[in-house]
């Protein structure tokens, strides 16, 4: 354990470092908004089009869409964080193998890599969502969020996407650097498996399946209960209105809790097997 | 006339015709062409999990969009407009990431000053590199084209083919001058480089109208973005491929974007091969060619 905060210690220094001070603060936060607000604004348009034109049939999905894209920049933030360390550390800075041959703890280093960049990208989403709410009328009021409810779904899924994060920085120790990038590739696709754009029900049954088996589908159910007073309106038919917020609750711990039992064992097997193919110091250069 | 003594048996002796003759320039840079663009035609036949990540999973990414028009109840043709522009997205990506971060990435991997000794154009390297990216991203673009319109029974309207595949060259040309040229200016940043890459990639899907028709973000800002390529390219395939339902959105006439489309690829060809020599030039001045993990 101690040896996995002050690699932790190391990595989150490391991380602030790398991500942050190759410009001046306050452009920095401006620079730090711009994903969740291009993807907020690309959803609003792109729903608004459709409004204007007569197009659109049913509810108004907008703020379900923009709560939704907004929190979800978190989970492409952090997916990416420490897959791309993994590949900056082993190709880029070519420093991966010292840290392998150290008795730190790897899994603490990635850690603290991953909370560096969210931590500074943290204060994105909340700028964002009030950006959303004074000017494009997304209905979020301070005295309607559920405080509670948001600090604890917050930490319970952030909790559950940096045990995703690992899993997937064990899968990039052992893949060559390719033109796109594995985090944003897999944030991406999961957007059809977490409803984050789009109620569940409108997927085919067997998607629908899989949709209710990822945890990050119940986090983003969980932050729009907190945000959003009338996320459980049934004219949404997200699919997850029956739900009481207190299973939800639990479904979110019980995913945490296994998302540490499966990654903590794969990152090792992956440690292992890099490690024995000799691929902690492997340069793609395509 | 001069006399040629050989070195070793001072004996007079013809001269070689073929000396001091080495290949011509041009097949110089067509074979540092195919040099560069060889790596990642292979590269990726060697590394079966781009398959997974570079294709299949960008297209659920695709699918996602597709469906948020599913769920209001829009027409085919919207979803339509969403995948055409889903399908472009990896040329963009593709451009930023493998085009114009490259030589800086290549600069801190040390593979820069071997492009710098080598007795080629910087041009060349570029041009390979564009053509090898080019052909895993035109597979998923298709496959990301062709499984979308499937699943989501999309038919197209196509009024001439001809002008579209023409069209979507002159956006592609046109793009990859762009990506030469942000390379270019990216050799002499530093860790920025990365950053300021990192920022053209969203807003850009935005600004462009890659998910939507570009005319509803408005004349002025529909123009300022007709700076990136794919904005006019994106809105002149869909009023070829949509035309019915582009009538109400269409930001220019086929023509005409088609004409500022030949400008731009000239206009960004020419700017990167001044820029390139430029940049070059400062980065060897500044000492900045070798320096890594600046």
């Amino acid at each position: 354990m101690q040896r996995f905060w002050q690699a932790f210690r190391v990595g989150a220094w490391l991380g602030w470092k790398t991500e942050s001070n190759w410009t001046n603060p306050l452009f920095y936060i401006l620079w730090s908004l711009l994903l969740p607000m291009s993807n907020g604004l690309i959803m609003t348009m792109m729903l608004r089009v459709l409004q204007r034109t007569g197009n659109a049939s049913g509810a108004d999905l907008l703020p379900y869409v923009f709560i939704g894209t907004v929190v979800y920049s978190i989970v492409a933030l952090l997916l990416d964080s420490m897959a791309w360390a993994v590949l900056e550390d082993r190709e880029r800075m070519g420093m991966l193998k010292y840290i392998a041959i150290t008795p730190s703890s790897m899994y603490g280093y990635l850690w603290g890599r991953g909370f560096a960049k969210v931590s500074i990208n943290f204060l994105a989403v909340p700028l964002t969502l009030t950006f959303g709410a004074l000017v494009l009328d997304i209905p979020i009021r301070l005295s309607t969020i559920d405080w509670p409810l948001l600090l604890v779904v917050s930490l319970l899924g952030l909790l559950i996407v940096t045990f995703a994060a690992q899993i997937l920085a064990g899968v990039t120790l052992m893949i060559a650097r390719h033109a796109g990038f594995v985090g944003q590739a897999v944030s991406g696709a999961l957007y059809l498996f977490t409803g984050a754009l789009f109620p569940i029900t409108v997927l085919p049954n067997w998607m629908q399946v899989i949709t209710r088996a990822v945890p990050l589908t119940y986090w983003l159910e969980g932050m729009r209960r907190a945000l959003w007073v009338d996320a459980q309106n049934p004219v949404y038919n997200t699919g997850l209105n029956q739900l009481s917020t207190s299973n939800l609750l639990l479904i979110l711990l019980g995913s945490a809790i296994a998302m540490a039992v499966i990654s903590i064992p794969l990152q090792r097997r992956a440690e292992h097997r890099a490690k024995e193919k000799g691929l902690l110091d492997m340069n793609t250069a395509y | 006339m001069s006399v040629i003594l050989d070195k070793h048996t001072a004996v007079e002796r013809e001269p070689n015709p073929r000396r001091g003759k080495g290949p011509s320039a041009f097949t110089i840079f067509w074979r540092s062409v195919i040099g560069r663009a060889y790596p990642r035609v292979i590269g990726i036949q060697r590394e079966l999990s781009w398959l997974f990540f570079d294709i299949f999973l960008p297209f659920m990414t695709t699918m996602s969009y597709v469906l948020v028009y599913e769920a209001i109840g829009a027409p085919a043709s919207y979803k339509g407009l969403v995948l055409v522009g889903g399908a472009m997205t990896a040329f963009w990506l593709n451009v930023l990431w493998s085009m114009a971060m490259q030589l800086y990435w290549d600069k801190e991997q040390g593979n820069l000053q071997l492009y710098m000794l080598a007795p080629t154009s910087r041009m060349a390297i570029l041009t390979g590199m564009a053509l090898g990216g080019l052909f895993s991203t035109t597979i998923r673009a298709t496959i990301i084209l062709i499984g979308g319109s499937l699943i989501f029974g999309i038919s197209y309207q196509a009024t001439s083919w001809l002008a579209l595949i023409g069209v979507f060259f002159l956006s592609l040309i046109a793009l990859y001058g762009m990506g030469m040229l942000l390379s270019s200016i990216f050799l002499v940043y530093g860790r920025g480089a990365w950053q300021m890459t990192a920022a053209l990639q969203e807003p850009v899907f935005f600004v462009s109208g890659f998910h939507f028709p570009v005319k509803a973000l408005g004349t002025v800002v529909a123009t300022g973005a007709s700076i990136v390529p794919l904005t006019l390219g994106l809105d002149a395939m869909r009023q070829l491929l949509f035309p019915e339902m582009m009538q109400q959105f269409q930001f220019l006439s086929v023509g005409s974007e088609a004409a500022i489309l030949a400008g731009l690829a000239l206009f960004f060809g020419l700017l990167a091969r001044w820029s390139l020599q430029r940049m070059e030039r400062k980065s060897r001045q500044d000492g900045r060619l070798t320096e890594r993990g600046n």
